[in-house]
């Protein structure tokens, strides 16, 4: 009997090594950048059934949490920090190294090189770093009283400044962000200057028509508007003896018509460029963010040469991919509901491969709210060439207006619309004129400002 | 104006004259929704009916007896009527904006009617639940919430 046994005992522990060893490695997806797209990709790979481990690998020490109230709820003082919660329908079951930096990655050996000299294998790594605030020449960020908003670390600082109290704040960019920061402060009760190159607020996202009607807005709530102006020397209560602002001011900024501008606080809001240098020597085509095919995947560029990497996938306001719903050039696109939806695309096209994978087409979406008025647009209005209205009344800001680009519809924009918007939205991509009953709605051009 | 309040806090609420206490239940769907090839981009009588008399059980009361239909319902008398183990949606009014994502995202759960009002499912059907979780991920204000059934 004992022989018998053992030899038993044996065989069994010989079928478990040949199963473990015969099981297929555990593959593992790593997350560069712990952002909204970062997020939705994880759980997108959940849902399907992914059961590899998932390493986030995040700059900032906090999980994935919703950047819009920055700018809104949360400087108006209307929100709560609990308003930043993201919710997740699955588990994720997911290794957090937040607080580490990606500093660079080996396309040929499929490893991810982290600080301390450190290399994470993947077997898929989706990009989704995000962009970071662009830095205007010769602005004193380091100041206390100088301050971008890109995430909640910028949110507290700022926040911090503004405890202090302030009376007036100056904002350079007419982008979304500024004139979002320009309303909450307003609402606050400070007193705001806002600075800008362009003419009409807003004009590179949603046309200079519309611009103008929303830099009426601002005028109308007491924004003190120095457009077509730049900034051209900074001075700050902190700087060295030169530049130091007299007592009670806490930035002084000389402006490109000779203007100067007194303020308790700045705020730098000129744009974002996509957060791509730790790419460099990586052989992935990282000019203007991480260039993808229209499926997500990486596209490796050496001189002339192009090769798609079915390994890496990139997701967020830091791709570069052709939606092929507008047309075949190449884009970034920062709106937060894209992000999130790029990021479920990457997380299928990861595991389809690119030759399944179906181009990744969105409706571009983006809102925005300032002074009570709700913006929302579909499409990218910024492409367009020409701005009709299409119904409603822009002088009671209840309207939807229509953008062309020769002749097709390229977005929507509307004020104020509620779901009126969303008959828009369908027209993207064709041209106008097969819908008559259409053309007799549209009475002309917004009508410029005053 | 009437509202339904539950426990939970969410206030559904119906254009006046009907509630479902006070309006008998239309037999028949109206004709526009179920014929247009995309019932919530038309503009039907969008503001006279609450969706969850539009499409199916909405786990709101009804007056009379539940509908035979959903025989797992617990019936209890004078409370709402919930299945179990399909979260219930709610949506905050004081956070949403009417930007009618949600509206895109599951059209047969939210409408965006022209009165100004957000109208949606408090228990939508099991083949819908993919689309509210998209339509509350992607809300821009996060005033959509589900959660599991409670108890
Ligand atoms: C103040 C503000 C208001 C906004 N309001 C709106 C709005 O109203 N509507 C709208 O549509 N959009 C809005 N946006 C834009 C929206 O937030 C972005 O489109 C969205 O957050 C993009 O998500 P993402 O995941 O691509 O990138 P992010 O959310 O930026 O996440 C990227 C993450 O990667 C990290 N990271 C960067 N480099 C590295 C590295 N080398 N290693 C590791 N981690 C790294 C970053 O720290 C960051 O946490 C707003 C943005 C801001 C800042
Ligand atoms: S998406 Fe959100 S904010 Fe917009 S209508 Fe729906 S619930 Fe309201």
């Amino acid at each position: 009997m004992r022989p018998y046994r053992t030899e038993f005992t044996r065989a069994l522990v010989d079928v478990g090594r040949a199963r473990r060893q015969h099981q297929p490695p555990r593959r593992q997806v790593v997350i560069v950048g712990a952002g909204i797209a970062g997020l939705r990709a994880a759980e997108r790979l959940r849902e399907r059934g992914f059961d590899g481990s998932i390493v986030f690998v995040g700059d900032e020490p906090h999980k994935p949490y919703n950047r819009t109230p920055l700018s809104k709820q949360l400087l108006a003082q209307t929100g709560r920090l609990t308003d930043l919660r993201l919710p997740v329908y699955r588990e994720l079951d997911a290794l957090w190294r937040l607080g580490t930096r990606a500093l660079g990655l080996d396309l040929a050996r499929q490893r991810l090189l982290l600080p301390r000299g450190e290399e994470l294998a993947y077997d898929g790594l989706v990009i989704a770093t995000g962009v970071e605030a662009r830095h205007l020449p010769g602005a004193p960020l380091w100041s206390e009283h100088v301050w971008s908003l890109r995430d909640l670390a910028d949110a507290r600082g700022l926040s911090r400044r503004l405890a202090l109290g302030v009376r007036h704040v100056a904002i350079v960019g007419t982008g979304f962000i500024g004139c979002e920061v320009a309303s909450s402060l307003r609402k606050r009760g400070i007193e705001v200057s806002l600075i800008g190159r362009g003419k009409a607020l807003m004009a590179s996202a949603i046309g200079g028509k519309v611009g103008t009607l929303m830099t009426r807005v601002h005028r109308r709530n007491h924004v003190n508007l120095l457009l077509g102006r730049n900034p051209v020397r900074w001075g700050t209560a902190d700087s060295p003896a030169s530049d130091r602002t007299p007592a009670g001011v806490g930035v002084r900024i000389w402006l490109d018509d000779g203007s100067r501008l007194d303020a308790d606080a700045a705020v730098i809001a000129v744009g974002a460029l996509p957060a791509v240098r730790w790419l460099l020597g990586s052989g992935l085509d990282i000019s203007d963010g991480v260039l993808t095919t229209a499926s997500c995947h990486g596209v490796v560029r050496e001189g002339t040469a192009t090769g798609v990497v079915p390994s890496v996938v990139a997701a967020g306001d830091v791709a570069r991919w052709p939606n092929l719903m507008i047309d075949a050039t190449p884009r970034r696109v920062e709106h937060w509901i894209t992000a999130s939806e790029h990021g479920q695309a990457a997380a299928d096209a990861l595991l389809l491969g690119p030759g399944q994978a179906p181009p990744f087409t969105p409706l571009p979406r983006f809102w925005t709210e300032q002074f009570g008025v709700r913006l929302q647009g579909v499409g990218r209005p910024g492409l367009a060439d020409t701005c009709r209205l299409a119904e409603g009344s822009p002088r009671a800001l209840e309207f939807v207006a229509c953008y062309l680009r020769a002749g097709t519809v390229v977005g929507a924009v509307g004020c104020n619309a509620g779901a009126r918007l969303l008959e828009y939205a369908d027209l993207i991509g064709l041209p106008l004129h097969p819908r008559p009953e259409l053309i007799g709605s549209l009475p002309g051009p917004v009508p410029a400002a005053a | 104006m009437v509202s339904i309040g539950d426990e939970t806090g969410v206030t559904v609420t119906f254009p006046k004259g009907f509630h479902p206490a006070e309006q008998p239940i239309p037999a028949a769907v109206p004709a526009v929704f179920p014929t247009s090839p995309n019932p919530m981009r038309t503009t039907g009588p969008l503001d006279v009916a609450p969706l969850v008399d539009l499409g199916g059980y909405g786990g709101v009361a009804r007056a009379g007896r539940p509908p035979a239909f959903t025989p797992n319902a617990r019936r209890r008398r004078g409370r709402l009527l919930r299945r179990p183990g399909r979260p219930q949606v709610s949506v905050d009014n004081n956070r949403c904006r009417l930007y009618a994502i949600c509206q895109m995202e599951a059209p047969a759960s939210f409408l965006v009617a022209r009165d100004g009002r957000l109208y949606y499912d408090t228990a939508p059907a099991t083949t819908e639940l993919t689309r509210v979780r998209q339509a509350a991920r992607l809300c821009p204000m996060q005033a959509i919430a589900l959660r599991a059934e409670p108890r």
